[in-house]
């Protein structure tokens, strides 16, 4: 026991002298901590969750393609932070046409005159004329709703999209009950954008229908994407907005749109009052970044995205006014989530808003599982065969090294891949492949040091007593290699991730473990180059080129500290 | 020199057996490989066909249906039993005669339909970019693995050998993406994809011809290759530096080198008289070994950026199930190094007798 424990104590003397050692093993301790870490730096549902349809991340709500939020640290222009938004003042107002007082005030708003003639009417006269008029209404009630967000902008760069996660719902679409909305974009500077074309830029009667944009003219739920179904009743046909509805309105798609219909007076009746202080005009076919133009002063270099950014606070007004048939239910606005999308997280994140960060410290735990199985696994064997080989000689060790020869001479990545392609899928597979390659490389030397130990006085001696060839193997011949077998094993952990990042690179992974590979091919197929998102690309090669260095560091030590007939 | 012939029989017995097992694997594995995608290919064919007749009215019945399927499938080669198949192409691979391998797939500048014409087209292209940078690593491997050498332990030495260690584990197609980013996309000095050569070359054509395209086409070349160029290099030239020190290292602890110091000699012709050329078996080999290793390209490299080369050929043929390209892609490099390692042999039996009845000798 005591001279296990001097051994360890040599070896970590040795160790101080051998510096790339040391930190070849500090790294390791700190890969392996970062492993072991991962449910506590991380959330592990982002990883179960991670190659899901999607609706996991669209509830997260992330940007896409974002870079990481320590950018502004560096960087002389500051991006915008995701960031949630408050909610700004509401309003849900009932009136009920089946009471006189709300009647008359309806009456108030929307006919004055014939309102105030009512009141100086006697108490039964005018109900009997309330009672006609009702008849001529389809609704019961009419719902007044305004939501608002606030956006403090305070960065150089505006976000890349302002999202409204919302619940919407019951509304129903029949001719000729007119309803409306009015979406509003009041910014820093004042101007006010009315982003439902048709609606009023001031608002001063809330229920007054006129004031809103029709919910049925063609196309506007479309554009704001709000799901609508269609119900029959009986021979008639409409839409409906059922309750509930989950309503995703991005502010960006939506100026897109709009930008996009190459439609002159619907771009003017959203953007005109910013174009009109600018004095500017949008010219044919010119590309403009929707945030950009909506968060940036209102001067002459706007169309071109050049204009200085206005700071300040934003406030986006949603203003519904819905007219509920008698025998349905009110209906519910509900903001659930609001949120500015600019640079996030440690990581950022990719195309499809997932959070790379999580991506990036699972890898480690893959990369050292298969890195030291595969070297571990192969090494061992490839010892065991250049021992048996080169002990045991003759045909058998001609034969064997024929073998040998003839795997060490195909290429290794085009069978891996088809390999790959037959077995993939799995990430256990790939590990199997990768062993069953791995090994080979080593038995040339194996045996060449076998040949020479052979020839020894004491092998001789203990062949003479008439011990097996398994026990002078295993006694004599195997001890001798171990120093060595040590150090392959970790010179060759780089050469097995490397591999598997290889294959994953090329898709040929198992589709549902994240690696780091995997999450280069994911960057590859998702043009991560040609948009310039070096955050996608950067860490998981690092990571894998770190976890390489760190075996090869520690592989050289090994190498000079047991070998020490090798260092030259 | 009498052991010489038999050595030589020998040596070439060896290779011809490793090949003929080599191409029956590739062969086999191949084959097994494309079935699945071929009888795939061919039930697309097949129910594109049959929609092609309703299309038109027209109504089949059973024995016509079954004719339709026959003559994909004799097209397509499925016909004949799998073993027949693995031992044609096995036949055909030793010979070399990759004119009689179709290619179905579409490659970029591949003059005709078999393999042979992809590989034409491909080969040029991986020599061009792979085995240019190959060499220029042992150029510069060379230089600094005999300047580390002399000073073992210097400031010099270490840089190099970390570089080694350092590059060791770095994945050169990462390295690539990483390149694109910094010079294609920030800088904007590289181009995207290497595969857009042909259309600057298609380009080229039409305004000039003959010698006069050939030497336009240089700078054409040269604007797409630089960029994965110096990714290889970067990325390759430190383990060679490494390793070669780690060669002369050992030389320089020999006797002559010694004595031709102690003769006074500048420590320049010492280096690159006495040692390199002590030094220069071994580093042949691996320079011969490499260069021909180059020829098989870097499937995740040139895919990385776009490179019409060997390694891409290989990744397209592979995606289409086009066995025949594989076989054939597989094969060549199998056959090169193979006859490299041959020849190899054969010269150092007649440099070295010491070598003469030896095995296999060189990089292993």
């Amino acid at each position: 026991m005591s001279t296990q424990i001097e051994r360890v104590r040599w070896f970590l003397g040795e160790l101080k002298r051998v510096k790339s050692g040391l930190v070849g093993f500090i790294l390791l301790f700190i890969l392996i901590g970062v492993a072991l870490a991962f449910p506590l730096i991380a959330n592990p549902q982002d990883i179960a969750n991670w190659s899901g349809h999607g609706e996991y991340w669209d509830q997260k709500m992330l940007p896409k393609l974002a870079p990481p939020a320590w950018i502004n640290m560096f960087s002389s222009v500051k991006y915008a932070v995701t960031q949630d938004l408050s909610a700004g003042a509401g309003n849900y107002t009932v009136l009920d046409m089946q009471n006189d007082k709300d009647m008359l005030r309806y009456l108030d708003l929307m006919n004055p005159d014939v309102a105030k003639a009512l009141r100086q009417l006697p108490e039964d006269q005018r109900k009997t004329l309330l009672d006609n008029l009702r008849k001529n209404l389809h609704f019961r009630y009419l719902v007044y709703i305004e939501r608002s967000i606030v956006y403090d902008f305070k960065a150089d760069v505006p976000p890349s999209d302002i999202v409204i996660l919302s619940k919407i719902g019951p509304i129903i679409l029949r001719k000729g009950l007119v309803q409306g909305i009015n979406i509003q974009l009041v910014r820093p500077d004042g101007i006010t954008l009315t982003l439902t074309p048709g609606a009023s830029p001031n608002v001063t009667n809330p229920f007054n229908i006129n004031q809103y944009a029709d919910m049925m003219s063609p196309g506007l739920l479309i554009g704001l994407t709000i799901p609508t179904t269609v119900n029959t009743s009986g021979t008639e046909t409409y839409r409906v907005i059922v309750a509930n509805t989950t309503w995703r309105f991005s502010i960006r798609d939506y100026i897109s749109s709009v930008l996009n219909s190459r439609n002159p007076a619907l771009i003017n009746s959203v953007l005109g009052p910013i174009l009109k202080v600018a004095n500017v005009s949008i010219g044919e076919g010119v590309y403009i970044d929707p945030m950009v133009f909506l968060m940036s002063k209102a001067e002459k270099d706007i169309v071109a995205g050049t204009a200085p950014p206005l700071r300040g606070k934003y406030v986006l007004y949603i203003k519904f006014l819905i007219k509920v048939p008698e025998g349905y239910p009110k209906p519910v606005f509900k903001i659930e989530k609001a949120k500015a999308l600019g640079v996030y997280g440690l990581l950022g994140t990719d195309l499809q808003g997932r959070d790379l960060w999580p991506a990036f410290v699972y890898g480690v735990r893959w990369a050292l599982i298969i890195g030291l199985v595969v070297s571990v696994i192969s090494t061992f064997i490839g010892v065991m065969y250049g021992v048996i080989s080169g002990y045991l000689g003759g045909w058998t060790d001609v034969i064997m090294t024929r073998v040998a020869q003839i795997i060490y001479s195909l290429p290794v990545l085009p069978l891996l891949i088809i390999l790959a392609y037959f077995f993939g899928q799995n990430i256990w597979n790939i590990v199997w492949i990768l062993i069953a390659f791995g090994w080979v490389g080593l038995v040339f030397t194996v045996r060449s040091m076998v040949l020479q130990i052979k020839e020894n006085l004491y092998v001789e001696a203990a062949r003479a007593i008439g011990a097996s060839s398994w026990r002078i193997i295993f006694k004599h011949v195997f001890p001798q290699i171990l120093p060595y077998m040590f150090a392959s094993m970790a010179l060759s952990v780089p050469g097995a991730i490397l591999a598997e990042a290889g294959l994953s690179f090329l898709g040929l992974g198992d589709p549902n473990v994240v690696t780091w590979g995997k999450i280069l091919h994911d960057a590859q197929a998702g043009n991560a180059v040609l948009n310039g998102a070096w955050w996608w690309v950067i860490p998981p090669g690092l990571g894998i080129a770190v976890v390489g260095m760190t075996f090869v560091f520690i592989g050289y030590a090994l190498d000079r500290i047991l070998n020490p007939r090798l260092i030259r | 020199m009498a052991g010489m012939g038999t050595t030589l029989v020998k040596a070439v017995a060896n290779a011809l057996i490793v090949l003929i097992v080599a191409a029956f694997i590739i062969s086999a594995i191949f084959v097994e490989q494309g079935e699945q995608q071929l009888k795939g290919y061919a039930l697309e064919l097949f129910q594109a066909k049959v929609r092609q007749y309703q299309m038109r009215g027209i109504k089949l019945n059973e024995t016509q249906l079954q004719q339709i399927n026959m003559t994909i499938w004799r097209d397509l080669g499925l016909l004949e039993p799998k073993s027949v198949r693995i031992l044609r192409f096995t036949l055909w691979s030793i010979m070399l005669k990759f004119d009689m391998f179709p290619a179905r797939a579409h490659y970029a500048g591949a003059l005709g339909n078999t393999a042979k014409d992809v590989i034409l087209a491909a080969l040029p292209n991986t020599i061009i970019l792979f085995t240019t940078a190959t060499i220029i690593c042992i150029l510069i491997g060379i230089f600094l693995g005999l300047q580390t050498a002399r000073k073992a332990g210097g400031i010099a030495d270490r840089v190099i050998s970390t570089i080694a260690m350092i590059s060791a584990s770095l994945p050169m197609w990462w390295v690539g993406m990483l390149m694109l980013l910094v010079f294609a996309f920030d800088l904007g000095v590289a181009p995207f994809a290497g595969i857009d050569v042909y259309s600057d070359l298609a380009e080229l054509s039409k305004h000039v011809s003959g010698f006069l395209y050939w030497i336009y086409s240089i700078p054409i070349w040269l604007k797409y290759m630089w960029l994965p160029l110096l990714t290889i290099v970067i990325v390759a030239f430190g383990g060679w530096a490494y390793t070669i020190r780690n060669v002369v290292i050992s030389v320089m602890t020999e006797d002559f080198v010694h004595v031709a110091r102690a003769k006074g000699l500048p420590e320049r012709t010492v280096l690159y008289k006495h040692v390199l050329r002590a030094a220069s078996p071994p580093i042949v080999t691996m320079s011969a070994l490499s260069i021909v290793g180059s020829l098989g390209g870097a499937i995740i490299t040139e895919t990385v950026f776009s490179w019409p080369g060997m390694g891409r050929t290989y990744w397209v043929a592979l995606q289409n199930g086009d066995t025949g390209v594989l076989i054939a892609a597989t094969f060549v490099t199998v056959f090169l190094f193979v006859v490299i390692i041959v020849l190899l042999d054969f010269v150092y039996a007649l440099l070295d007798p010491r070598v003469r009845t030896g095995m296999t000798g060189g990089a292993r």
